[in-house]
């Protein structure tokens, strides 16, 4: 079957919230975009499922300045963050916050200022939210009108497979499945931008939506970017682990505990976090993620843990009136369910949340293959080894819009040059492996589900909050067996629409591909810092204050270590 | 539970029909986990549409359990559940039916 042809100026692939700023700023600059998601554009992805808040030093609820929001992501980034990526998200953060306000997204405010609150990391007031826990629905709807103002082309359920190199090196469009028509489509484009998200989906707990399958990252280490840190993944500390709640987002209980307090305790009962943080946490919520994930998984190791292996976490000292008052739909639904939190603690664990690290870029979000850019979680360096709360969102629309501006930029000075051989080549080899896969093995036992599940289970276990030498290694062995002999064997149905087998074989490969990165990053830093905790080398030494590389050539992945990126500024 | 699904491929199928399976029931399982379920052990070809698995936010799994229409993440998997896809919309596959593709 040869596949429908397209074109664009510039392709955008991921409609989160990064993604949606993207193709919204490219178009602005006059470029003709089509923005693509896997599954429902403005619904799929991370950004929906965020309830939490966006930072910005808009100054409304107290005097700020955007340097010291950079100081503070610096302080949390332990040495890690490319600095010119950090003065980007903290000195554009406003404007992007008060341009979606006019786009369209109803940020809480009492008349024009907007109300801010703060967060563990931050020190001045300057998160911003959308209703009771809707702030990444709201920020959602407020894209997808300005979208619709606009009249940018979308493309819901186009699963890229491939970027399409020319005879140069540079990005020349994208290779899809269109999931619902079961069809392949080539994409011929003068620039595509990388906003499908992170990694999550490799490890067995995480928060985050089950679309996270590594594709920006695979995408850019086989077309010859690099990856950075890609070892450093944030574990969210306090994800809902039992009761199994209906409805609600399993990291939900952040809020909670910000604004109420809650009491964090050990399966004995016990308050252990002050054993781990330097600084006592007592309920007043000012250990950091990385601090708060050791401690509890340190307690679940030395048998403390809860019946579900976490911790407890206890708002029945909390005057329920004050809970009603903060989270009435929340606890709305929590009764509906009979979780009743006057009367019982719920049990909370670490999860897999967000990928720190990522696509290389530079600070205009190129990557180094020319005419490719990444933006939001995709991209790697803002965050060093370790995120602060608020930060992801701002990063959408702060990289989302630099990366829209330059991928037209990219274009007013390249142009969007007709096909070469070599992409034609490559987007037609492209498209025959993928379709060489629809009806694979279809009377094989071994099923794709069932391998994630077998994927998700090694890296939690192997290379997930805690890690070792030994581990690592064998996780390799492993996940070489995985891409081998197992995934060859995986049955894929021959049924051509809506066929979940087809793209999860695709969903695979990517996400194999990425936990190989992750593996080979964590054993090169031989220390521990920030998300990145190795059992076996438990100091943070100055010599590995350095950014991890790796890149893939023939197959291989090779690693190598950057001087972290300095662009002081001005103290505050 | 017992958990009952109308299949349908309508490029190969001339009709639809019924396919049951038994799922280990655990506190607070919902319906999508126990299509995830099968889809793990029983049968990977099974098609529904979701994306953030619980948290009712993605409102992509919607169609029809016992006969109500519904977010199938926020329905209690308990007893016996039929499961089929969304009347008056063109159906694609199994529970998957058409959603608009190009904008919103």
């Amino acid at each position: 079957m040869t596949p429908t042809e397209l074109r664009a100026a510039v392709v955008v692939v991921g409609a989160g919230a990064a993604g949606m700023y993207a193709a919204i700023e490219a178009s602005r600059q006059g470029a003709d975009v089509l923005l693509l998601d896997k599954s429902l554009v403005g619904r799929g992805g991370a950004t929906v499922m965020a309830q939490m808040t966006v930072a910005a030093a808009i100054g409304h609820a107290e005097p700020d300045d955007w340097r010291l929001h950079h100081n503070d992501t610096m302080q949390s980034g332990k040495g890690l963050n490319d600095e010119s990526l950090v003065r980007l998200l903290c000195s554009e953060g406003p404007d992007r916050i008060l341009e979606t306000r006019d786009m369209g997204v109803r940020w809480a405010a009492d008349g024009d200022l907007l109300r801010q609150v703060g967060a563990p990391g931050h020190s001045r007031r300057r998160c911003c939210y959308v209703g009771s826990l809707a702030t990444g629905i709201g920020v959602s709807n407020g894209l997808r009108k300005e979208l619709r103002r606009r009249s940018v082309r979308t493309r819901s359920g186009l699963f890229v497979t491939d970027l399409i190199l020319a005879g140069d090196g540079s990005c020349a469009g994208v290779v899809a499945l269109d999931v619902q028509a079961g069809e392949l489509i080539v994409i011929w484009a003068g620039a595509v931008i990388l906003a499908c998200g992170g990694l999550t989906e490799l490890f067995a707990r995480n928060s985050a939506s089950v679309n996270m399958t590594g594709d920006a990252h695979a995408l850019a280490l086989r077309a010859g970017a690099s990856l950075i840190d890609a070892e450093m993944i944030q574990f969210f500390p306090i994800g809902n682990l039992a009761p199994r709640l209906v409805g609600l987002d399993p990291i939900m209980w952040d809020p909670f505990r910000y604004q109420l307090g809650g009491r964090l305790l050990n399966g004995a009962g016990e308050e252990f976090v002050h054993n781990y943080a330097e600084t006592a946490d007592e309920g007043r919520y000012s250990a950091s993620r990385d601090v708060l994930t050791y401690a509890i998984l340190k307690e679940v190791a030395a048998g403390r843990g809860t019946p579900h292996g976490g911790a407890w976490l206890d708002f029945r000292e909390v005057p329920f009136e004050k809970i009603t008052a903060l989270f009435p739909h929340a606890v709305a639904k929590l009764l509906e369910q009979g979780v009743d939190l006057r009367e019982r603690a719920v049990e909370v664990a670490p999860m897999a949340h967000y990928t720190l690290g990522g696509v290389l870029v530079d600070r205009s979000l190129a990557t180094s293959v020319p005419g490719l850019f990444a933006a939001g979680e995709a991209a790697g360096g803002a965050h060093g080894a370790n995120r602060l709360s608020g930060n992801a969102i701002t990063e959408a629309f702060v990289f989302g819009h630099r990366a829209g501006r330059s991928a037209a930029a990219h274009l007013a000075a390249a142009g969007a040059p007709e096909p070469d051989a070599a992409a034609r080549t490559g987007a037609a080899e492209a498209a025959a492996t993928v379709e060489s896969l629809l009806g694979q093995n279809s009377s094989s036992r071994i099923g794709l589900p069932a391998l994630r599940r077998e994927l998700q289970e090694l890296m939690w276990v192997k290379a997930g909050p805690f890690r070792t030498a030994v581990g690592l290694a064998s996780a390799a062995a492993e996940l070489e067996s995985l891409a081998g002999e197992k995934l060859s064997a995986a049955r894929v149905g021959s049924a051509r629409r809506f066929n979940m087998e087809w793209y999860e074989a695709l969903e695979m490969r990517n996400l194999l591909l990425a936990a190989r990165a992750i593996v080979t990053a964590a054993t090169e830093r031989r220390e521990s810092r920030g998300a990145h905790q190795r059992e076996d080398a438990t100091a943070t030494l100055p010599e590995f204050a350095a950014n991890s590389l790796v890149a893939m050539r023939d197959g291989h992945l090779s690693h190598s270590w950057r001087s972290v990126v300095r662009d002081p500024i001005e103290v505050a | 539970m017992r958990l009952t699904v109308q299949r349908f491929d309508p490029l190969v199928d001339a009709a639809p029909h019924d396919e049951t399976w038994e799922v280990p029931e655990y506190e607070g399982m919902t319906v999508l986990d126990a299509l995830n379920w099968v889809r793990e052990h029983e049968d990977p070809s099974l098609a529904c549409r979701f994306s953030c698995r619980v948290a009712n936010a993605c409102k992509e799994c919607s169609a029809v359990a016992n006969g109500r229409t519904a977010y199938v993440c926020t329905v209690p998997a308990v007893g016996d559940v039929r499961v089929e896809p969304l009347p008056h919309k063109r159906l694609i596959r199994d529970l998957v039916v058409e959603t608009s593709l190009g904008g919103d």
